[in-house]
């Protein structure tokens, strides 16, 4: 009689704990990670010295099975014991001493040795019957090696039995197993393990000869879900929402795609007809802004909204700050996006194809010599082949360019030691281009259109921890934006851009309680400017796109720009109790173009009140910089100053049960020394129509207001369910100067109601649904027009006030349905989803005739099933 | 990062206009004015214009039936016009518009801009260095700076219990004493032939009798409608017509014309047409509004303009019959 012993490394590495909430310390990471919790285990713990457990006396011929919690430090030693399924007989307490002295090799966390909790099964089995080997006998022996069915990766510390005569063995850390001594003849193999299905297999044995197997185990659970470990660092922010890549990649209506999903989190209104404007917060789309890797890119979606421009599948996380974001952004008011990119995977190359009803793309990633890693991706849409296939013959538009865009990334992180290098290639690329065969409407909107917009960039990142408690971040962004837009064969816009920008973070960890970081954010463009355009529509005006093109006046803009923004920043993390953190920090920045500098003092407290209850605050300085147009010497007026906005926060996060938590904010936004157009505008251009002077005045008189309250209800990620119901109530408005009435905001929307979940239903099927409700948007009413005799155009007469009216209000079900087929080599996804279920004749906006007498609503999509697959190995 | 919206937004649009079920802006069924000509486009402030209204008046509402109230016109001028941003409305000083009222209540009026007229001599040009003055804040010691031509605007609101309000608006250029002695020409464009399927429709100087004019057509009838333009008429482009793309290109660049298009009946291929496409497509209806009736008069028409002022409006009708 003896022990056997075997191991169950289940799918639930869940979660770094290194204390709670308000007492963790993660190892230090990049200065500027410290805004990112969520976290992906890059390198599994294995198991490097196993203890036997003592079998508690009078136990030699009970079996059980113990179920633990291990929770290992980062250098791999186990820390704490936690039974999770008791087996009772003091074996609970003998797994227990056991797994105490195991010692595994560390985990790693986005690439750094972290802390991580496993579940572990440690079986208590008996031998009934006691091997006798024939030593005349023939014999041979089997080896072989488990993996994991789809995703190839080896199984380690598995049992892998043979029936006849009894033998077990355990695999290594590579999944290989070997039986000697085996009787030469059939013998069943068996290896049946927690959290994957049962193999048993006939093997020949061959008398002196090794019989070599290989089995693929396949998950009672999809093995493509990852592992997500969400590292609790210290959270300082107080509008903070974020989201990890597994989380979003099937929630309905998104098409996988991250920077969607963010439209579902409080604070985000939803875009008309789905496009990709960011509208957070109340804020004007132009006041917010997304980065990779704190680095603000030109373009967040393509043509849309339909997809982002980064590749999702090499995002670790995605950051929405909605509000009194820390002191390392800048620039912009709203609120920010921060996308994080993850390290490539590094056991060994993966890779996949995926195609849906709008684009195609494909992803290869994988290990480069001891300490690199790569990865390429590339995405490129197909609706200019499938979009005139479904034009009517007799439309008066010939596509020259059919809607085309496509994206690529590549990506090299190297890491040894205290330094990490990473360096990006990524870009994207829009195009249309059409013709109006005759005008359409009005006489001006003929001929041909097109649109071209390009953004590359180079990073480089070199994160190097000079010491234990200091850790430098520089990183360098180089690249091009090329806007081309021509229009109606009267106005074109041809700008190229080079892009630099510099950050240079540093971090310094002073005793136990204060943390010092700072940095130098340096933005600079050479621009090259050509430009002949009417003056762009702004943030309320009456006429809205009733304004015919026919009776703009063009301005001409044509010149070479050089502007360099520096900006520094600082941050004190000061811990003042155990449950009391206060940042104060600040940002000052300079905008060379118009020649203003900005101070924005900011401060934010968390205080963990009790252990799941945590009061949040923030009151912080804002600037924006003006648009292009606002500042521009030949549009605008270069003589105005950066907007201005105060941030305050008051929120209480309460963690209601494991997994369930419910985040509540109060916000209020106070806007002022907007932008605006001069009260006296519209005269001067009027009067001076004929004249030289182009330029519209603008002044630093608007004001606005935003406030309102969110909610966010969520269940993290289990085995199976995650979900949450988002709601914000909200008003955001605006004065065109002091002396006006306060007017809604474009984009108000009292209400955002998102609920939405998805389900495993099997480790084949899963389901998702969400579901929205929002308030619709204002809308300034027509009633009528007047008629231009000389451009035979009308233009619409508001009645009433600016946005005085609203469309009726949105709701939508999406609903989507993944299924999986495991190979040994690779799996296979195909997804059916299907936006807008019920089919509901969404208002997006009015259409009218052509003198305004008559108006329609205008819908949004209808319900459109789009089925999708992927192939990844 | 504006381009994408503007292009989409011109995208969405037409495809939205191609979705659409409003009647189409070339069907006159009510009262419209289609367009105000001038017999000059630009004229000093003691010169005088003519205008005249080109409108249509549908049967069921307008002066052929019988006790039926023809449309009323109201005539007015603003020297300060604040355009198409602030809906043509006029300046306001002091709290008061500066809309003058203009005599005369008929389609076609004569307006003085001399002293038995409007009287804008020497009051125009003190009031738009004043206002100028005022909104444009000069620095001390320098000197307002003072267009030499302004456009002005003239406003007609045509009337009638039955259809509300139409109000159209012209804008036209007063040149200042301070202006150059020579004015750049802005001559009408005129429509030398008005014809389809190659043909000119019959009038009363082209009788129905004559082969080579057209009386009459049955319904479902497709017509090739073009118009020729008089290419002297046709000016030249100025520097500002260069800047606003508002050219033919050519050597020299003359002035691009937009032809508008309308019918009383059918439906007609385009709304509008560019300066390469003189021409259009009317397919009649497949029966007449009146089952009863053996014809129904149809009237088409087309304005031709250059986009700063000058306008050619032609009007031609036949009967559609019913087929055999």
């Amino acid at each position: 009689m003896s022990l056997r012993w075997s191991i169950g490394l289940c799918l639930t590495l869940s979660l770094i704990t290194a204390g709670t909430a308000s007492a963790q310390d993660a190892p230090p990471s990049a200065p500027g990670s410290q805004a990112a919790p969520p976290s992906v285990l890059t390198k599994p713990p294995e198991l490097l010295q196993f203890v036997a457990a003592v079998r508690p006396p009078g136990t030699d011929t009970l079996e059980g099975v113990v179920v633990l919690m291990l929770t290992l430090q980062a250098d791999g030693r186990v820390s704490d014991v936690v039974v999770e399924s008791a087996a009772g007989h003091g074996f609970d307490e003998a797994a227990v001493a056991a797994a105490r002295q195991f010692v595994f090799s560390p985990a790693e966390v986005d690439g750094q040795p972290a802390a991580v909790q496993l579940a572990y099964r440690y079986n208590f089995t008996v031998e009934t019957q006691e091997v006798v080997v024939d030593s005349d006998a023939p014999v041979g022996a089997v080896q072989g090696v488990l993996v994991e069915r789809g995703t190839r990766a080896p199984l380690v510390g598995v049992t892998v039995r043979i029936e006849t005569p009894p033998l077990e063995a355990v695999t290594d850390a590579e999944g290989r197993f070997e039986f000697q001594g085996v009787p030469a003849g059939k013998v069943k193999v068996v290896v049946d393990e927690a959290s994957y299905y049962k193999i048993e297999d006939l093997e020949t044995v061959e008398a002196g000869k090794a019989t070599a197997v290989k089995y693929y185990v396949e998950r009672t659970t999809s093995p493509l879900e990852g592992v997500i470990v969400v590292g609790r660092r210290i959270k300082k922010e107080v509008s903070q929402k974020t989201l990890t890549l597994t989380e979003i990649r099937k929630i309905p209506g998104t098409s996988g795609d991250a920077l969607k999903v963010v439209q579902n989190l409080p604070g985000v209104a939803r875009a008309p007809f789905g496009a990709g404007l960011l509208v957070i917060r109340g804020s004007n789309p132009d006041s917010s802004g997304a980065t990779i890797n704190r680095h603000f890119i030109p373009l967040a979606f393509h043509f849309g909204g339909l997809r982002s421009t980064f590749s999702s599948a090499l995002l670790e996380s995605i950051d929405l700050y909605p509000g009194n974001f820390g002191a390392e952004f800048g620039r912009f008011s709203g609120g920010i996006v921060d996308a994080r990119v993850r390290r490539p995977k590094t056991d060994r190359v993966h890779g996949f194809f995926e195609a849906d009803f709008f684009d195609a793309g494909v992803l290869v990633e994988g290990p480069v010599g001891e300490n690199g890693a790569f990865a390429v991706a590339g995405r490129r849409s197909y609706i200019d082949f499938l979009l005139p296939v479904f034009l009517p013959d007799d439309a008066n538009l010939d596509f020259v360019v059919a809607p085309r865009y496509y994206d690529y990334q590549a990506i090299y992180d190297w890491k040894k030691g205290r330094h990490q290098l990473k360096l990006f290639l990524f870009g994207s690329d829009d195009e249309l281009s059409f013709l109006l065969d005759q005008p359409a409407g009005d006489p001006a909107v003929r001929g041909n259109f097109k649109n071209k917009t390009t953004f590359y960039r180079g990073y480089a990142n070199w994160i190097y921890k000079v010491t234990d408690d200091v850790t430098q971040d520089l990183s360098v962004s180089v690249g091009k934006n090329e806007l081309f837009f021509a229009g109606a064969d009267r106005f074109y816009f041809d700008n190229d851009i080079w892009a630099i920008t510099v950050r240079e973070d540093i971090e310094v960890k002073m005793g136990e309680r204060l943390k010092l970081r700072t940095g130098v954010d340096i933005e600079s463009f050479i621009a090259q400017i050509n430009i002949t355009a009417p003056q762009p529509p702004k943030e309320g005006d009456d006429q809205g796109a009733g304004t015919p093109l026919s009776v703009d006046r063009l301005i001409t803009a044509k010149r070479q720009a050089v502007f360099v923004n520096p900006g520094v920043w600082l941050e004190l993390q000061a811990r003042v109790t155990e449950d009391l953190l206060v940042v104060p920090a600040a940002r000052i920045d300079y905008d060379y173009k118009i020649d203003d500098l900005t101070v924005d003092p900011r401060l934010t407290a968390r205080w963990q009140v009790t252990d799941g209850t945590t009061l949040k605050g923030g009151v912080g300085a804002y600037m924006q910089r003006p648009g292009f147009d606002e500042s521009d010497p030949d549009f605008g007026d270069p003589t105005i100053e950066s907007e201005r906005t105060i941030h305050t926060t008051l929120g209480v996060e309460q963690r209601i049960a494991e997994g369930l938590s419910l985040d509540t904010s109060l916000f209020y936004k106070d806007m002022y020394e907007q932008v605006v157009r001069a009260p006296t505008d519209t005269t001067i251009q009027g009067l001076q129509a004929n004249t030289d002077s182009q330029g519209i005045d603008y002044e630093n008189i608007g004001q606005g207001r935003v406030y309102g309250l969110e909610v966010l209800l969520r269940r993290e990620l289990t085995d199976r369910f995650f979900g949450w119901i988002s709601y914000t109530l909200s008003r955001s408005e605006r004065k065109d100067s002091p002396q006006e009435a306060w007017r809604v905001f474009d984009f108000d929307q009292t209400h955002i109601l998102t609920a939405l979940a998805q389900y495993k239903i099997t480790s084949a099927w899963e389901i998702g649904a969400r579901w929205r409700y929002v308030t619709g948007n204002p809308e300034t009413p027509f009633k009528g027009a007047v008629y231009d005799s000389n451009t035979d155009t009308y233009t619409p007469l508001p009645d009433g006030g600016t946005n005085d009216a609203r469309l009726p209000a949105f709701h939508q079900f999406d609903l989507r349905v993944d299924r999986n087929w495991i190979f040994d080599l690779w799996v296979l996804t195909a997804y059916l989803e299907i936006q807008n279920a019920y089919n509901r004749s969404n208002p997006e906006g009015y259409t009218y005739n052509y003198d305004y007498t008559e108006k329609k609503l205008l819908s949004g999509l209808p319900i459109i099933p789009s089925f999708g697959l992927r192939g990844e190995f | 990062m504006r381009t994408t919206p503007i292009t989409l937004c011109a995208l969405v649009s037409v495809l939205a206009a191609c979705g659409d079920d409003f009647d189409p802006k070339s069907l006159l069924n009510k009262y419209r004015v289609l367009g105000i000509t001038s017999d000059v486009n630009e004229s000093t402030v003691d010169g005088r214009v003519t205008l005249k209204a080109w409108d249509f008046v549908p049967a069921s509402v307008g002066q052929v039936i019988e006790g039926a109230q023809p449309p009323t016109y109201t005539w007015s001028f603003c020297p300060f016009p604040l355009g198409a941003i602030a809906q043509y409305r006029c300046f306001e000083y002091e709290g008061k518009s500066l809309e003058l009222a203009v005599e005369g209540d008929t389609p076609e009026i004569v307006v003085d801009f001399g002293p038995n007229g409007l009287d804008l001599t020497g009051t125009v040009l003190a009031d738009l260095q004043k206002i100028l003055g005022e909104l444009g804040a000069p620095a001390e010691g320098e000197e307002v700076d003072v267009p030499t031509r302004i456009p002005v605007q003239f406003r007609l609101v045509a009337g009638h219990p039955s259809i509300g309000q139409f109000e159209t608006v012209k804008s036209f250029v007063l040149r200042l004493p301070t202006a150059p002695p020579e004015p750049p020409p802005n001559n009408n464009p005129r429509v030398a032939a008005f014809t389809a399927d190659g043909v000119p429709f019959c009038t009363a100087s082209v009788g129905p009798g004559a082969p080579e004019c057209l009386a009459a057509a049955p319904t479902e009838t497709k017509l090739r409608l073009a118009v020729d333009v008089d290419e002297p008429a046709r000016d030249l482009c100025t520097e500002d017509d260069v800047d606003q793309a508002r050219c033919v290109s050519g050597d020299p660049a003359t002035e691009a014309l937009v032809y508008s298009w309308f019918t009383t009946a059918g439906e007609l291929e385009f709304d509008l047409t560019n300066d390469e496409t003189p021409t259009n497509t009317l397919v009649l209806p497949r029966r007449l509004e009146v089952a009863t009736a053996s014809s129904q008069r149809v009237r088409v028409f087309v304005a031709v303009r250059d986009g700063r002022g000058g306008l050619d409006v032609v009007e031609a009708s036949f009967d559609m019959t019913s087929l055999p």
